[in-house]
């Protein structure tokens, strides 16, 4: 067996454990994937595994990771992690460290003694290979998103470790970024490569794989060969919120009456000094209605929203607005805290709006009570999103524009947020969102505007939604 | 004839000390005239206004203020009530004198010197701690991400009704509450990742590789030091 | 064993340290404006005690985020040396400053043993620089100043240091990992 880890636990100690008794193995040039919901400790597994929860986290940790005869868990072990192992995380942003493609690739290389010479040709072999050998010693700043993306995945085997861990790849991508994650997990198993993928979106993965663990509160609460799935241990997938699902219905009646017009774009040119993003768009917001504008990453939905919120001069055309307040939440909602304390927060909101809505507040999210004395930052992923919109609320908007809202929401997470944005639509706003995931499309959109090549243009929702799945298929 | 970042940096850092250590006139006017002279040869045109206009109203301050406070002396003008003496010009002149020998070499660093070539030779040629070269290249990459979002949060200042610039401690807590929060967050997976990319058998690369060129300019900044210090004080 | 690990430095430390550079170096670029508009306005002494704390907080916020020795005195610097390349026009007069400034921090947490790093610990790393600022401030524009105002300078950066000090141990304790 390539990876052998058994922990009796693992986590920090004063905060009980994480994990309890998780047993896992992957066999040279197979694969697993270990899914399961927000919270329910895949990020502390990933940190066991590679060892960096006991040796770098001062964590608590009784058992063993062993990758070809090296416990990863121990110090001594630990120091080979980089030759055993290549990890891909999240978020390039918070993964790439070098400012050049250059620089990112050869680290690795670097640290494990390459000499200069060797370090080159290996760097500038695989940035050819994954099509970066024209951007080498250009700023990583000005890559694209998949381009990063790319940059992590070279990164990680360029030294050719016999395992890759990727801890949530997909969760910043959009559909044509998943597809290259997927195309190079595949790659990799045809070169022998072992890959552990830890994720909650399963339904891009399921096919490449070997075995499926699901974990749930710390433990593991099933796992299946790939070859022996059935339909109930799907549904178990569903109910811990895991995605497994292709998004397929989509609704075409609307349950409630749109109102009248509050926001509206004529021939509205994008962009900034130097470059313009999209042109000649026309687009119309009513009250008690969700738009939802799809688009690859960088096609210009995020500076339409900053430029219908008034952050970005338009450089053409008009926005005709029946309200004063347009409301943008940005896709990090830690942007919009800028209090040390939920407390203070609320202080905010109650002065802005009043006793009243605070209140409502209260009966919304019990647990707020709990939580007064934390800094907002510290709350969970969907507490977080969830207080973010409670402020974009508490400024009384007429129009919410909503960026990339559902980024890395497990499926209950997901079906809470949808709740939330039809709270939002009783509160008679028009809601825009912006967003590459496909299960918005069916869910909410009233109406779609497509981003794509400078242009914006009406689709129906069907048509955007094969429009989204056809990269993944 | 490539001259080495550290160099360049070694040569400001000197003369920097000579600024901070020179007392007379006679003293400053050796470092002042020539390093100001050579700072502007060599800033980048699109910079060279800004750099003078900067200097100029950096001038004018130190002169209000010395009118201000050390206005003493001789009069050398007098412009209605106002007398400008002869102690307020020479306190001026000595101070302008050593921005000038602080600015100039300063110029020559900035427009020559590439972030990433001065890290690399800051590892190389002065054996810089490879976690200290590990975290300047990270602040050179963080830098454009941070920008993005300072700009993110100015834009939700905005919207939340808080003053653009802040201007008050309060004010500047809730700029930097959102801007450290999200940047530690970032920190931790990339400080993570880099020790599971084998940060911790990274070697410090000390192998210096100044040529000819190097010594003479670090010579020339010992001479300027040596001069200001110790000789021009014995012949007043 | 314990003490080492304690003490240790990772990369986790490090990209802080970054962090925290950048972070001082786009409050610095973008607070010049208000300081040198106060200090037009208000005059020097307003906009040393309103703004000029601020040059010290890399100090405070390094500690403690990191909590491990060495931390104050390096996050200053670093900021200084991002300072420089950013470049803004205070030119290499800020190695000196920063250096000077990261070493007074410092010893404020070494005089608490590194056993404390709340918001008091902060507040006195923040105010100890002022000490070594009319020095510095007499050697660079001495000529243009008269003794004593040096004396109420020295006074209203360490009061503004304090603040700032303060401020950015709280944030830190708010935030940290």
């Amino acid at each position: 067996m390539l990876l052998n880890a058994k922990f009796e636990y693992a986590g920090y100690g004063s905060e009980g454990f994480r994990l309890v008794d998780i047993v896992l193995g992957v066999d040279e040039g197979s694969s697993i994937l270990v899914v399961g919901g927000s919270g329910s400790g895949k990020s502390t597994l990933f940190l066991a595994l590679t060892g960096a929860l006991s040796n770098l986290l001062n964590g608590d940790v009784k058992g063993y990771s062993i990758v070809k005869g090296v416990d990863l868990v121990s110090t001594e072990g630990f120091t080979n992690v980089a030759r055993l192992v290549g990890i891909v995380l999240q978020d390039p942003d918070k993964q790439i460290a070098m400012s050049t493609p250059y620089d990112e690739v050869g680290f690795t290389l670097e640290n494990l003694g390459y000499s200069e010479e060797l370090v080159r040709k290996l760097v500038v072999d695989v940035l050819e290979r994954f099509g970066l050998g024209s951007k080498m010693l250009r700023e990583v700043e000005e890559l694209s998103g998949g381009e990063k993306r790319r940059l992590t995945l070279a990164s990680a085997i360029v030294h050719k470790p016999p395992l890759l861990l990727f801890d949530e790849p997909t969760a910043s991508m959009d559909p044509w970024g998943i597809s290259e994650v997927r195309r190079f997990i595949i790659d990799q198993l045809k070169a022998g490569r072992a890959s552990i993928v830890i994720e909650h979106k399963a339904r891009y993965f399921i096919d490449l794989v070997d075995e499926i663990v699901l974990i749930d509160n710390g433990r593991i609460r099933a796992r299946r060969r790939t070859s022996e799935l059935d339909r109930e241990f799907m549904n178990m997938l569903l109910e811990h919120g895991v995605d497994v699902l292709k998004p397929t219905i989509c609704r075409d009646k609307r349950e409630h009456g749109v109102g009248d017009v509050l926001l509206e774009a004529k021939g509205l040119t994008v962009g900034y000094d130097d470059e313009v993003v999209l042109d000649n768009v026309d687009l119309e917001v009513r009250r008690r209605e969700i738009i939802v504008l799809v688009g690859p990453n960088g096609s210009g939905k995020t500076s339409l929203m900053k430029t219908l919120a008034g952050f970005i001069k338009p450089l053409g055309g008009e926005i005709n607005s029946k309200c004063n307040n347009v409301v943008y939440v940005p896709q990090n909602p830690d942007y919009m805290f800028l209090y040390t304390s939920v407390e203070e927060e609320l202080e905010y909101i109650k002065r802005r709006i009043g006793e009243g809505f605070v209140r409502k507040l209260y009966v919304e999210a019990p647990w707020l009570r709990k939580v007064h004395g934390l800094s907002p930052h510290k709350l969970s992923h969907g507490q977080r999103r969830w207080l973010a919109l409670a402020i974009a609320r508490g400024l009384n908007p007429c129009v919410i524009l909503l960026d990339e809202p559902t980024t890395g929401l497990d499926l209950v997470l997901y079906r809470h947020m949808k709740e939330w944005i039809k709270t939002l639509l009783g509160e008679n706003v028009g809601i825009v969102i912006s967003t590459h995931d496909p299960r918005i499309v069916c869910d909410l959109a009233d109406r779609v505007y497509m981003v794509s090549n400078r242009r914006v243009r009406e689709v129906s929702p069907k048509h955007a939604l094969e429009w989204l799945e056809a990269p993944l298929k | 004839m490539k001259i080495r970042p550290s160099t360049l940096l070694i040569y400001a850092v000197i003369l920097a000390v000579v600024a901070f250590m020179a007392r007379t006139e006679l003293s400053l006017v050796v470092p002042a005239i020539p390093n100001f002279v050579a700072g502007i040869y060599f800033t980048l045109r699109r910079r060279l206004y800004i750099v003078i206009a900067a200097f100029v109203l950096a001038v004018w301050a130190l002169f209000l203020n010395a009118l201000f406070f050390v206005n003493y002396g001789e009069p050398i003008l007098v412009l209605g009530p106002l007398v400008i003496r002869e102690n307020a010009v020479k306190a001026t002149m000595i101070v302008a004198f050593r921005l000038m020998t602080l600015v100039g070499p300063a110029m020559i660093f900035v427009s020559n010197v590439e972030p990433r070539e001065l890290i690399k030779s800051l590892e190389r040629d002065l054996g810089l701690p490879k976690g200290l070269a590990f975290s300047l290249s990270l602040a050179v990459r963080l830098i454009p991400l941070m920008n993005r979002d300072y700009n993110e949060i100015m834009n939700i200042r905005k919207e939340r009704g808080f003053r653009r610039i802040p201007i008050t401690p309060s004010d500047i807590k809730a700029l930097l509450v959102p801007l450290v929060a999200v940047g530690i967050d970032r920190a931790y997976w990339i400080g993570i990742a880099a020790e599971l990319r084998g940060f911790s058998l990274r070697k410090r690369v000390f192998k210096p590789s100044f040529k000819l060129v190097d010594y003479i300019i670090i010579a020339l900044a010992i001479v300027q030091l040596v001069i200001v210090v110790f000789i021009t004080p014995l012949l007043s | 064993m314990a003490k080492t690990r304690m003490y240790r430095y990772t990369a986790i430390d490090f990209s802080v340290l970054a962090v925290v550079a950048v972070v001082i170096g786009i409050v610095f670029y973008f607070t010049a404006i208000p300081y040198e508009l106060t200090k037009a306005v208000a005059g020097k002494l307003v906009a040393r005690l309103g703004f000029y704390g601020l040059w010290f907080i890399g100090g405070p916020l390094a500690a403690s985020l990191i909590r491990k020795p060495g931390a104050a005195f390096l996050g200053e610097v670093l900021a200084a040396l991002v300072e420089m390349m950013l470049p803004t026009p205070y030119a290499s007069s800020v190695l000196i400053y920063g250096s000077a400034q990261g070493l007074m921090s410092e010893i404020g947490y070494a005089l608490l043993r590194y056993r404390r790093w709340g918001v008091g610990a902060g507040a006195l790393a923040g105010a100890l620089p002022g000490l070594v600022i009319p020095f510095l401030d007499y050697a660079l524009w001495g000529e243009t100043l008269t003794e004593a105002i040096v004396w109420v300078y020295m006074v209203a950066t360490m009061i503004s240091g304090a603040i700032y000090g303060a401020i950015a141990a709280s944030v830190a304790r708010a935030l940290r990992k």
